[in-house]
């Protein structure tokens, strides 16, 4: 009986041969089939390739950083700064300090822990109290250390005077010829420009404003190609303000997305990914109810990371989304009549053309059918979202106004869509950008500062910004790269790392997290603030400005005469001010009142503010959309994120031409093979990667590659896709784009992790839907093997450390992955190795496909060391390097092993890692991001997953020195730890009350190949799709 | 060999087929045998010799950069650990065995017709062994830490483990070569002396002279020879089946779906001796047309190997097929799938070009012309050679490839560097061979010249006369 | 075991004689081929002579019961020393593994019986051996860097009887006369 249900749980679903199958023509459904290996991808010949290898370039470095280097090590930050717990902050040998910051990565400004041994920062982790990250962040922001260290950043003021050539200059020189035109400027009536992307701190804006207003006809552009420009002008449409809403996932029990990639990409990652998981657990490991979970259905053109963990996903092509969104609102308020505005005629009118829509987009109506009532019944309690690369299609306005109408309709406005604390990211203007340019052009602008924003590499040529910019007086750039703008700007001011320079956050209303420095500039480099003070200074502004020495006072005064005052804190400000930086982050009483009041939808927005009409897109089309790991490419430079594989595809170094089974099959393309995608704006060639899922008459390209002038590491990595983009007088579109794809006849080697995409119905993977889990509890899971031994057991007194991971918490972000390489020292190896499957993660995450080729299903499965009781990898080596300790840990004793390599034979979960070379002989200052607790591994060495064994140690001496035993939760391994959706869990299993001990004990619970009685330490626990 | 003098040969079949040439007295034995010893080394010697020491080179430069930079120089990946490096060794191991076959296991059963080609036989094991050998030191990360698989206690006190198949090797190749070496050198004793005593020059009388240890030849020596001769075949015997069983339990201990077979011992153990056959039939081809030694190595002693090489081939076939079977009966999904993946996966064409050269060809020396065509059954050996070594490329690669979880399933592709290596083992082994061919006598004549005492009595007078007239 | 014992003597005797290493004096018959030089043999035995000794290029079957030499003590050595091989063996890998450092390997007991069989059946195989070997060195006297050559071709296809005239019964003229009778192509005596 068991057995049977597991068979049909593992072998009823249907598999499909290799997508080479598919293309000739023979795909099989039977359960022998297979995402098979594709021969060009396999056994790459390391010479096919033009190898990126992170080793080799590290060695050209040299020593030239060495001496400051070396000099980074004791130094620190002038001005007062706290340590978040540790007090005294004086530096203690051999023990770290925690200072609360904002991650500077993207415009998120999730808050985090800088951690730093003496004096350097060798961590990033997010802040528990932070309201957003709540103690986690991405893989970015885990990766945002190495830029700190990165040793082809700037490291002087340059003054290239627009020849693309990095001349040196002195600060001094530069300060005096900025002041200079800024007064020629005043003097002849010229414009003053300041284009930035979001700036999220308020006393920057302040700063801004402030500097901007003393020099007279000046402006601030704000301008983020990947901005949400459409989403706040169609809330300014359909609510009348200009806002970006604050999208409250935890409280969604439905959730319907048409395209908006917000588990990986799209405005606030990590928060939404936590608030998603929130309601996405079940049984033991549950927050709510542990038998229901909400459910995700996903409407999107590229396979993205949010697609992968929809419950349900329908194919729509790239600028079709606002069509799926009328097709919905159709159905609800017209078809099904129901919600508020089913009997407004206008609606009814305005939704006309949504009748035809379901047919035109090729989904079944049933589909909209189903997906409307489950919205209703959750009304309130559900969330309909559309943005990232869909709302930068040709009606991304509509789709936004849809949206609107969607939440209000269902009485989600005001609770799950929250227009009154909204984030400041509603800056971002296409209009602003457009006239700027205009004004450029006519040559009105004196002097234009650029900061946080590299408009020659992200701007496509029509737009002609790069001319433009020729006609302006002065331009200064702001940035860390002698890149793409830097190289036509006059001045280039090298800017800081986040960790080296004061700033503030305000992420939502009412929320204010500072970021403060944690180790004094590795360099000459001084903040994009400091500049304007200074200039101000020297150009004798009056304002506050006038009043502070400098930016640390000013942001200081600021926090003075606004938070301080919003807070509604009794303590005096010095105290105040020094809670701020320990806990580094404060909420105003409005903020954490949480009052947030519905706003009333006005149906005059469905006409688009003349936008024109929800049309279809004709022929194939092009989504331009951002990677998880790279996102705009502004850290293209950063080997951490350019090794991490991709959630979806598994490839490493480079972006490719996504397209569909169907189209690779109609085109006659296999993976490797260059395509030519010509746009109107113009045309590239990338290589193809057959992805499933994807629309059949949608090609998707990654942007943020193909940068110029950014270092070793990132140089040239992929195509630049942007110039693809089209620019028109509303908005610059990203997707929806007409292509024409062409093959070209060469060929290129893709770096993949993962060259077999299904799991062979192995009962590796344990799935059930959410109807079976309700009835039974051990849905897919009934079938356990009855394991017995000959042998005595080992006793584990004391500890026994063991980890519980939710298949059904994972999205597969990869956070994880860069935490463990931050943590554990783990070398890249770059693509060249990556093609001969070398890499060297210690975690990686398994991604596997099942169902229709069309609409996979996928299962993110993240593999380490599984700390088998039975260790296999044990038994065979030879000289003892690997064994087993009394708290369980499979141990890896570097020092003593010779490198058989046996083990990584042996083991069943092929999680061991071997150095191929000396991948760690990395040149300064890349050696100060090195974890000093964490042996540097040598060539010839096997190495693997620790379970974080510095970690248990510390946790261990802290216990013995307050007395008693490790409190559970103070334990927290690197992946746990900045986990979004609490996924990963660790503990001592010895104590049944732990909570790795309860979520193991989970009916849910498995071990991967239980068959082999290696008894491994890691509990997995089966996916639920709440599908049916 | 012409074919007139073949036919001869096939008639004397008729008549019992006399192991050594009839023709042939004692004293004949002495100088044949050691003739090559005493005179300069012909052309063929010096191209054979200059070819395998090129190769040779070869092999240390690939050696030297695998050293020098990395294990990455090869084509291994996180996920196949292994590949060219133990599929030479235990293909150089499996060369050996026949060797000791030779000169033990048939001289426990009595095979007279072994004497002649015993020697060489033994000779090959010894080097190829030493060339097995080179691989488990090479194939380690840190070589310059291999000496750490032997068993002491290092400065922490931390001995080896000795669960670990990898340290039984240690322990099994040691001592197969030691006692190989030990077996082989008392073989040599009498044969030395006899070099000695015939040796011209002061220096010569005196190398060999150290070397045979002053042997005399007495009776009484003779007497406990015997005995300790016979000893050493009895442990070298059961010594060579536990060697190849150890080297086969360095997978059949681990827990891989196409490693963990527990038929493995005696399914390598007949491929060894396979495949040692193969390479005694290719060495003595050659070696007894260049050293002239025709009357001693003849079409009889080469076609009963061949037929020991048709029976084991069987065996290998037989054990091919029992995989598959147990794969099924198992009803082990990793099983069967490991093993459909042998044949027909990427690696598919590896397994085929097994099972021709090991099952098929083989089966050609059912026909006596064939199994007595030197032309032939050189060809046939070579093929078996090739066979062999793709039996452990298919055992290693396959299996690893594609194992429990299809997330690191991978392709294995060979390094310049890894065929470097291959090439240099096979330098390694024909220099040693060749060398030994000049200083050390070739078949062991006083087992010969035991084994032609019975035929020699009804030419008994023959014999007086002979030496009677040369000592007149 | 006891006669074994009395070769072990006379060994012993044989090599203190040796070791005094004078001269060699007595009588020695060159044979061409074993048959007659195994009758020669023969007869000398049913002389009561102990101290004569034959040579030849190798083993001839029978010589030793003409010369009525008993069979080989070595198995004996081979035996012990195997035993003792063994033990070691064994006692190594369970006093390592179990006492002196016990570690955790793969879940398995310190003792893992199963797992130290092979390395035990290799360390029983090459102490034998090499105790074999050592034994067949020291009983045949040798290395031996000047051995009395009697004959040059004796290692190549002749055949001696040497009869010592250390021998209580020897007496040369007879002897020599036998040897002749037996077949003896040459008759010297030293």
């Amino acid at each position: 009986m068991d057995q049977q249900q597991n068979e049909s749980s593992t072998n009823t679903k249907k598999y499909w041969r290799s997508i080479e199958d598919l293309l000739e023509g023979n795909a099989k459904t039977d359960e022998s089939g297979e995402f098979a290996m594709s021969p060009t991808r396999e056994g790459q010949s390391e010479e096919a390739t033009d190898g990126h290898s992170r080793r080799e370039f590290l060695k050209l470095m040299g020593a030239s950083f060495a001496l400051m280097g070396a000099s980074a090590c004791t130094r620190r930050p002038a001005e007062k700064i706290l340590p978040y717990v540790n007090k005294p902050s004086e530096v203690v040998p051999g023990v770290a300090n925690w200072y609360a910051s904002v991650c500077g990565e993207c415009e998120s400004g999730c808050g985090v822990l800088v951690k730093t041994r003496e004096g350097r920062p060798i961590k990033f982790e997010g802040n528990p109290k932070h309201p957003l990250s709540e103690g986690k962040l991405c893989a970015r922001g885990q990766a945002s250390i190495l830029n700190l260290y990165d040793p082809d950043r700037l490291q002087a003021a340059l003054s290239p005077g627009r020849k693309g050539v990095a001349t040196g200059t002195t600060w001094e020189k530069l300060d005096a010829d900025v002041v200079a035109k800024i007064q020629n400027a005043r003097a002849s009536g010229k414009k003053v420009r300041v284009l930035t992307g979001e700036v999220g701190g308020p006393s920057t804006e302040k700063l801004v404003q402030e500097f901007l207003s003393g020099t007279g006809n000046s402006k601030h552009v704000v301008y983020d190609v990947l901005g949400n420009d459409e989403i706040a002008t169609a809330a300014a449409l359909s609510y009348g303000e200009r806002v970006v809403p604050h999208y409250r996932f935890e409280k969604a029990e439905m959730i319907v997305s048409f395209g908006a990639d917000f588990l990986g990409t799209w405005l606030s990652p990590v928060e939404f990914g936590r608030g998603f998981s929130k309601n996405r657990k079940v049984g033991k490991n549950a927050v709510g109810n542990p038998k229901d979970m909400s459910r995700f259905v996903a409407f999107e053109s590229v396979m993205t990371l949010t697609g992968t963990n929809a419950d349900q996903r329908h194919r729509v092509k790239s600028g079709e989304e606002a069509l799926a969104a009328m097709a919905l609102a159709y159905e609800l308020i017209v078809t099904q009549g129901r919600t508020r505005y089913a009997g407004d005629s206008n609606v009814r009118a305005a939704l006309g053309s949504g009748a035809s829509a379901a047919q035109t987009l090729g989904i079944p109506a049933e589909v909209f059918k189903k997906t409307a009532q489950d919205l209703w019944e959750r009304r309130g309690k559900s969330i309909v979202v559309g943005g990232g690369q869909s709302a930068k299609g040709p009606h991304a306005l509509q789709l936004e106004v849809l949206v609107n109408l969607l939440n209000s309709a269902l009485e989600n406005e005001g609770v799950t869509v929250d227009g009154t604390t909204n984030p400041a990211r509603d800056r971002s203007s296409y209009q602003d950008l457009a006239q700027l340019i205009g004004e450029m052009k006519s040559g009105q602008v004196g002097v234009l500062f650029i900061h946080r924003s590299n408009p020659v590499y992200s701007l496509p040529k029509s737009m002609g910004f790069t001319e433009a910019l020729g006609k302006v007086g002065l331009v200064v750039y702001f940035g860390d790269k002698f890149d793409e703008t830097a190289r036509v700007s006059d001045h280039v001011c090298a800017t800081p790392h986040s960790t080296e320079a004061w700033g503030d956050s305000s992420p939502y209303t009412g929320v204010y997290a500072i970021q403060q420095p944690t180790i004094s500039p590795l360099y000459k480099t001084r903040g994009f603030e400091e500049s304007l003070m200074v200039w101000a200074k020297q150009l004798h502004l009056s304002g506050a400005i006038a009043a502070q020495p400098n930016w640390h006072e000013y942001l200081k005064a600021y926090w003075r005469d606004t938070v301080h005052r919003q807070s509604g804190s009794g303590a005096p400000f010095d105290l105040f001010w020094e809670e701020a930086l320990r806990e580094g982050v404060v909420l105003t009483s409005a903020a954490r009142a949480q009052t947030s009041r519905p706003r009333s939808f006005s149906a005059n927005s469905l006409g688009f503010g003349g936008t024109g009409k929800v049309a279809s897109v004709q022929g194939t089309t092009l989504a331009l959309y951002p990677k998880v790991s790279q996102y705009d490419g502004r850290t293209a430079n950063n080997g951490w994120l350019q090794e991490m594989p991709d959630p979806v595809t598994k490839v490493t170094w480079d972006n490719y031409a996504l397209v569909s089974p169907g189209m690779a099959k109609q085109l006659s393309v296999k993976e490797g093979d260059v395509v030519r995608l010509k746009t109107q704006a113009g045309s590239i060639e990338l290589p193809v990667w057959v992805q499933p899922g994807m629309h059949d008459q949608t090609v998707g390209a990654a942007v943020g590659y193909g940068r110029k002038g950014v270092g070793r590491v990132g140089d040239d990595i992929g195509v630049n896709v942007f110039p693809l983009a089209q620019a028109s007088e509303k908005a610059l579109a990203l997707s929806g784009l007409a292509v024409t794809v062409e093959k070209t006849g060469a060929t290129y080697s893709l770096a993949a992790t993962q060259k077999h995409h299904s799991y062979e119905g192995r009962p590796i993977i344990r799935e059930a839907s959410l109807k079976d889990y309700q009835k039974n509890a051990h849905a897919g899971n009934e079938h356990h093997e009855h394991l017995t031994t000959i042998w005595p057991k080992h006793q584990y007194p004391g500890y026994r450390w063991g980890m519980a991971i939710d298949l059904n918490s994972c999205t597969g972000c990869s956070a994880c992955v860069v935490a463990c390489q931050s943590e554990n020292n783990i070398p890249v190896v770059g693509k060249k190795f990556v093609l001969t499957s070398r890499e060297m993660h210690w975690l990686r995450i398994d991604r596997y496909y099942t169902g229709k080729v069309e609409a996979p299903e996928v299962v993110h499965q993240p593999m380490i060391c599984q700390h088998c009781e039975n260790a296999p990898c044990e038994t065979v080596c030879p000289v003892l390097a690997t064994m087993h300790d009394h708290e369980g840990l499979n141990q890896q004793v570097y020092n003593r092993c010779v490198g058989t390599r046996y083990c990584a034979n042996n083991c069943p979960y092929k999680v061991r890692r071997f150095n191929w070379f000396t991948f760690t002989d990395v040149a300064s200052p890349l050696n100060l991001a090195y974890n000093p607790d964490i042996t540097v591994r040598t060539r010839g060495v096997m190495e693997k997953c620790t379970f974080c064994v510095q970690r248990i140690r510390d946790a261990k001496d802290h216990a013995k020195d307050v007395g008693g035993k490790v409190k559970d939760g103070d334990l927290k391994t690197a992946c746990q730890q900045t986990c979004p959706t609490d996924a990963i869990v660790f503990g001592d299993i010895n104590d049944l009350n732990t909570r790795v001990s309860q979520i193991a004990s989970d009916p849910r619970g498995y071990h991967v190949l239980e068959e082999l009685n290696v008894r491994p330490s890691v509990t997995y626990l089966t996916k639920i799709r709440n599908n049916t | 060999m012409s074919t007139p003098e073949i036919i001869l040969r096939n008639a004397a079949q008729l008549v019992k087929e006399p192991l050594i040439d009839p023709k042939k007295k004692y004293a004949d034995v002495n100088n044949d045998v050691c003739a090559p010893l005493e005179r300069l080394p012909n052309f063929a010697w010096w191209k054979a010799f200059g070819i395998a020491n090129v190769c040779l080179l070869i092999g240390l430069t690939a050696m030297g950069l695998t050293i020098g930079t990395g294990i990455g120089q090869w084509g291994l990946n996180r996920t196949v650990g292994w590949a060219f490096d133990i599929t030479n060794f235990v293909f150089w191991i499996g060369i050996g065995h026949a060797g000791t076959l030779i000169s033990a296991i048939l001289f426990l059963f009595r095979q007279k017709w072994r004497t002649s080609i015993n020697r060489s036989a033994e000779a090959m094991t010894i080097f190829a062994v030493m060339t097995a050998g080179l691989f488990p030191l090479i194939h380690v990360g840190r070589q310059w830490m291999a000496f750490w698989l032997f068993p002491y206690p290092n400065q922490r006190d931390l001995w080896v483990n000795f669960r670990s198949p990898l340290l039984w090797d240690v322990f099994a190749v040691s001592t197969y070569f030691t006692i190989s070496l030990v077996f082989w050198y008392i073989g040599l004793i009498p044969d030395i002396a006899s070099v000695r005593d015939r040796a011209k020059n002061k220096i010569r009388k005196l190398i060999y002279g150290i070397l045979s240890l002053g042997w005399t030849g007495s009776a009484r020596a003779w007497n406990h020879y015997e005995t300790a001769y016979m000893l050493l075949a009895g442990l070298s015997t059961p010594l060579v089946l536990s060697v190849h069983s150890i080297v086969s339990f360095d997978f059949a201990v681990s827990i891989l779906p196409g490693w963990h077979t527990t038929i493995f011992p005696p399914y390598f153990v007949a491929g060894a001796i396979f495949s040692g056959f193969a390479m005694v039939v290719t060495l003595l081809v050659i070696a007894r047309k260049v050293l002239g030694l025709e009357s001693y190595i003849r079409l009889v002693h080469l076609e009963n190997m061949n037929k020991i090489i048709m029976l084991t081939g069987m065996m290998v076939g037989y054990a091919y097929a029992t995989e598959f079977f147990t794969a099924w009966y198992s009803a082990n999904e990793y099983e069967r799938f490991v093993f459909i993946n042998r044949a027909f996966g990427p690696y598919g064409w590896s397994y085929w070009t097994m099972v021709t050269c090991n099952v098929l060809i083989p089966q050609l020396f059912w026909f006596k012309k064939i199994r007595r065509s030197l032309s032939i059954m050189f060809v046939i050996s070579i093929f078996v050679n090739i066979g062999m070594w793709f039996e452990r490329f298919v055992i290693i690669v396959t299996s690893l490839h594609r194992d429990f979880l299809p997330s690191s399933w991978s392709m294995y592709k060979p390094s310049i560097v890894e065929v470097g290596i291959l090439i240099g083992s096979f330098g390694m082994f024909f220099t040693l061979f060749l060398l030994f061919c000049r200083v050390l006598p070739t078949i062991a004549m006083s087992e010969v010249k035991g084994v032609m005492h019975g035929e020699q009595h009804g030419t008994g007078e023959a014999g007086h006369h002979a030496s009677g007239g040369a000592h007149g | 075991m006891a006669n074994s014992m009395a070769q072990v003597k006379q060994v012993i005797t044989q090599a203190e004689a040796h070791m005094a290493k004078k001269p060699l004096k007595g009588v020695v018959g060159i044979f061409s081929e074993p048959e007659s030089l195994k009758r020669a043999a023969a007869q000398i035995r049913d002389k009561q002579v102990k101290e004569f000794d034959a040579f030849t290029p190798f083993p001839v079957h029978g010589i030793e019961e003409a010369m009525g030499l008993k069979r080989s003590f070595l198995p004996w050595v081979t035996f012990i020393s195997g035993l003792i091989g063994c033990a070691a063996g064994l006692g190594l890998q369970i006093w390592t593994s179990a006492v002196d450092w016990p570690l955790n390997v793969g879940g398995k007991p310190f003792v893992s019986l199963p797992a130290f069989i092979p390395i035990t059946f290799e360390c029983t195989v090459l102490f034998a051996g090499l105790a074999t070997a050592g034994a067949l060195i020291a009983v045949c006297k040798l290395p031996n860097m000047n051995p009395d050559i009697l004959h040059p071709d004796l290692t190549n296809d002749k055949f001696a009887l040497f009869v010592s005239a250390e021998d209580p019964s020897y007496r040369e003229t007879e002897f020599s006369d036998l040897l002749k009778r037996a077949g003896a192509i040459d008759v010297r005596t030293l």
